[in-house]
């Protein structure tokens, strides 16, 4: 070995060359990915309220059985955006989730559950919020 | 007093103020730590000991955010695979020949035994392991040659533990292949 690391760590420390970084960012890296990706998941859930809506107000089922009329209807209404939007945020917040904390320890399956378990528990509270006004 | 404190012990006092016993933590490491990077990334001797000095400065810098209910081992070695990814990422590998060390062929004794393979044959061993994709060299160098447990593995690859075990299977079959 020719590089003595120790000796040269010890002055880097010595010098202020080296410093630790404070506790207070590593908190705060961890509060804002939390709190990102409850904003994800609130996204997601106002995302498949979206769709949820269509579905209860135009039911596509019964538009489809009018013919061409109904069919594009369905086609030209159909919130394509939050559709989507509210996949790519599950698909988002199931990849933050696989990187906070020990999560890494998870199956995918487990992962998965979670994700949704939470995306439904927040659509619910997303409904009955909805309900109160 | 410092020889009996545990490693985690150790960290607490740094992250105090204690900062000279940091010291003790690139002591204890150190040679562990220079054999593991030396081994994943296969460059020369200067090299690896940038990527350990890196790996070193990185957990001071960090050390504030080091979990006490966790094993420092496992975390300084996420570190170095960290710092070792960055290095492929950053430059493209171009493998040196396998230098003749003494050092290079200690360890690694239960991958003879478990592969039944003659010791005789352990540079052949050592070789084949550094023809390894990455993925499976680094769960092999660290369960066979650093001794980590699945649970270690896990914390220092981020990767659950079945997952672990179904990289070790792998890397033994390509192991034999290659043998």
């Amino acid at each position: 070995m020719k590089k003595n690391i120790q000796k040269e760590i010890l002055k880097k420390i010595e010098k202020g060359e080296l410093r630790m970084k404070p506790k207070w960012q590593f908190e705060a890296k961890e509060k804002g990915t939390k709190g990102v990706l409850l904003g994800i998941l609130i996204l997601a859930a106002i995302a498949i309220s979206a769709v949820t809506f269509f579905i209860k107000e135009y039911e596509p089922w019964s538009l489809w059985e009018l013919g061409e009329v109904g069919k594009q209807i369905v086609i030209e209404d159909f919130p394509y955006g939050w559709f989507l939007g509210g996949i790519l945020l599950v698909v988002g917040s199931t990849i933050i989730i696989k990187n906070v904390g020990e999560n890494y320890k998870k199956t995918n399956r487990e992962i998965w559950l979670v994700t949704m378990g939470a995306t439904v528990v927040i659509t619910a509270a997303v409904w009955i919020i909805k309900g109160l006004f | 007093m410092s020889q009996k404190l545990t490693d985690e012990e150790i960290v607490e006092r740094v992250k105090k103020g204690k900062s000279e016993l940091y010291g003790m933590i690139v002591e204890k490491y150190q040679v562990p730590l220079l054999r593991y990077v030396r081994r994943v990334i296969n460059q020369a001797e200067e090299e690896v000991e940038d990527i350990v000095q890196e790996v070193f400065i990185k957990g001071y810098e960090n050390i504030q955010s080091f979990d006490r209910s966790k094993k420092f081992s496992s975390w300084i070695y996420r570190i170095a695979h960290n710092v070792c990814i960055d290095f492929f990422r950053k430059k493209k590998p171009v493998n040196t020949a396998i230098e003749d060390s003494e050092e290079l062929f200690e360890s690694g004794e239960k991958l003879i035994e478990e592969m039944a393979i003659e010791k005789e044959e352990k540079r052949a061993v050592i070789m084949a392991v550094e023809q390894l994709e990455l993925k499976y060299r680094e769960v092999v160098l660290l369960y066979y040659f650093e001794e980590k447990s699945y649970d270690e593995i896990s914390d220092i690859l981020h990767m659950n533990t079945s997952n672990v075990g179904v990289l070790l299977l792998r890397a033994r079959e390509k192991l034999k292949t290659l043998l």
